[in-house]
């Protein structure tokens, strides 16, 4: 037998060919198989919609005062001169009322009064007071946060900003009108539960809410300050 | 295209019923070439085991699955071969050869009584017989795998083949 021959009739004989393992062999293999981690992507998308927001919030907020500044319509102008000459009134009366030394109850009537002669009055409690910094720069500023104080001391006479931006007085008007809707819902009986969801930037509530705090803090102060006096 | 190829990708996720059935699929192969090498089975064993983990451990690196039964040949021959030079396995010539008695069969073409003449070369000259006649290595691939001369190999092949020669002659003269 040449040795090509022998090679051959071994390679044909064992070359290839299958042994099956003997069952307790695949224990060993799988305790020592790979510990697939799986690959970590990175998604983007979350912090792409976290900056989309940021900038649509920002580009809102920039463009509501940027709007302001660069093109005051008349009516805004005027609305502002009023809203100074309201502001102003309060003001003086309180002097009046610290100088006379009378119960805050009966000059919590002067921002009713103001409010019936001002140019759009909201009943909507949660309408913040924004528009104390567009008052008249020539207003001292004590006299301002008194003239605040009044109006807060008085829940039940809330003056939403009597001249608010034009911003607002959309809010406040979708607002109102949704409102009306509903009440007219519940005139008619009609057994649907309405929920209203006002959506408003995420900016916009917190600057809500930081008015809404000065104006707490103000009253409180506001409140210590007489029964000081009086002793 | 095999019925195992599908099972490639639920394996490099890391799930364990396709592990197991690549394994199933894979190993019978390995094992035997693994038997090849050593005459105790729990050596073959042991060398398929070393080799289906590497397996599972360079799955992703695998490009086709066409390529896998020639990638397992190829690393089992290595782990065969990194355990016989473990054991130091000679790779000297040896002039006598152990003359235990070939388990005698009828057959000569039967495949047990090959498999039992190839367990009783001695580790060098089964090596070197395998990676030649079986494998398809080159005496250069050879000598630089078991770290050899070319001649060493040559010879070693040489005296493996006349020593099977006989054996198969005394079978063929019973």
């Amino acid at each position: 037998m040449s040795p090509k021959d022998l090679d051959k009739l071994f390679r044909n004989a064992l070359g290839e060919g299958q042994a099956t393992p003997r069952p307790e062999a695949w224990a060993r293999v799988a305790h020592g198989l790979p510990q697939v981690q799986r690959k970590r992507r990175i998604l983007w998308w979350p912090y792409a919609a976290a900056v989309s927001v940021a900038l649509a919030a920002v580009g809102t907020w920039w463009m509501t005062h940027s709007r302001l500044e660069v093109a005051p319509s008349q009516q805004l102008t005027a609305s502002n001169q009023q809203l100074a000459a309201s502001n102003r009134q309060p003001a003086t009366s309180n002097q009046q009322l610290a100088a006379s030394n009378r119960q805050p109850a009966t000059s919590n009537q002067l921002p009713l009064a103001a409010s019936s002669h001002g140019s759009a009055a909201f009943e909507l409690a949660f309408l913040p007071h924004m528009e104390a910094e567009l008052g008249d720069e020539r207003v001292p500023l004590l006299e301002r946060r008194i003239a605040q104080a009044a109006v807060e001391a008085a829940p039940e006479f809330a003056l939403a900003p009597e001249v608010p931006r034009r911003r607002y007085a959309q809010l406040a008007a979708s607002v109102q009108n949704v409102w009306a809707a509903v009440s007219e819902f519940r005139e008619a009986e009609v057994p649907v539960e309405v929920t209203v969801e006002v959506h408003v930037p995420a900016v916009v509530l917190q600057r809500i809410n930081q008015t809404r705090t000065l104006a707490e803090n103000l009253t409180e102060s506001w409140s210590t300050l007489p029964s000081r006096r009086s002793h | 295209m095999e019925a195992w190829y599908a099972h490639i990708h639920g394996a490099l996720n890391g799930r364990l019923d396709a592990q197991r059935a690549l394994y199933e699929a894979l190993a019978p192969r390995v094992l035997h070439t693994c038997k090849r090498y050593f005459v105790d089975e729990a050596d073959a064993e042991d060398a398929m085991i070393r080799t289906m983990t590497q397996m599972f451990h360079q799955l992703a690196t695998v490009r086709e699955p066409k390529a896998l039964p020639a990638w397992l040949r190829r690393t089992a021959v290595n782990e065969c071969l990194m355990e016989l030079r473990r054991r130091k396995a000679e790779w000297v010539e040896l002039t006598d050869f152990p003359e235990t008695g070939a388990s005698a069969t009828d057959a000569l073409h039967d495949r047990e009584a090959l498999w039992a003449l190839l367990r009783q070369l001695p580790d060098g000259y089964r090596t070197v017989f395998n990676m030649y006649a079986l494998e398809g290595y080159s005496h250069a691939d050879i000598a630089e795998q078991l770290g050899i001369s070319e001649a060493t190999s040559k010879s070693q092949l040489s005296r493996a083949r006349q020593w099977l020669q006989r054996r198969l002659a005394n079978f063929s003269l019973q």
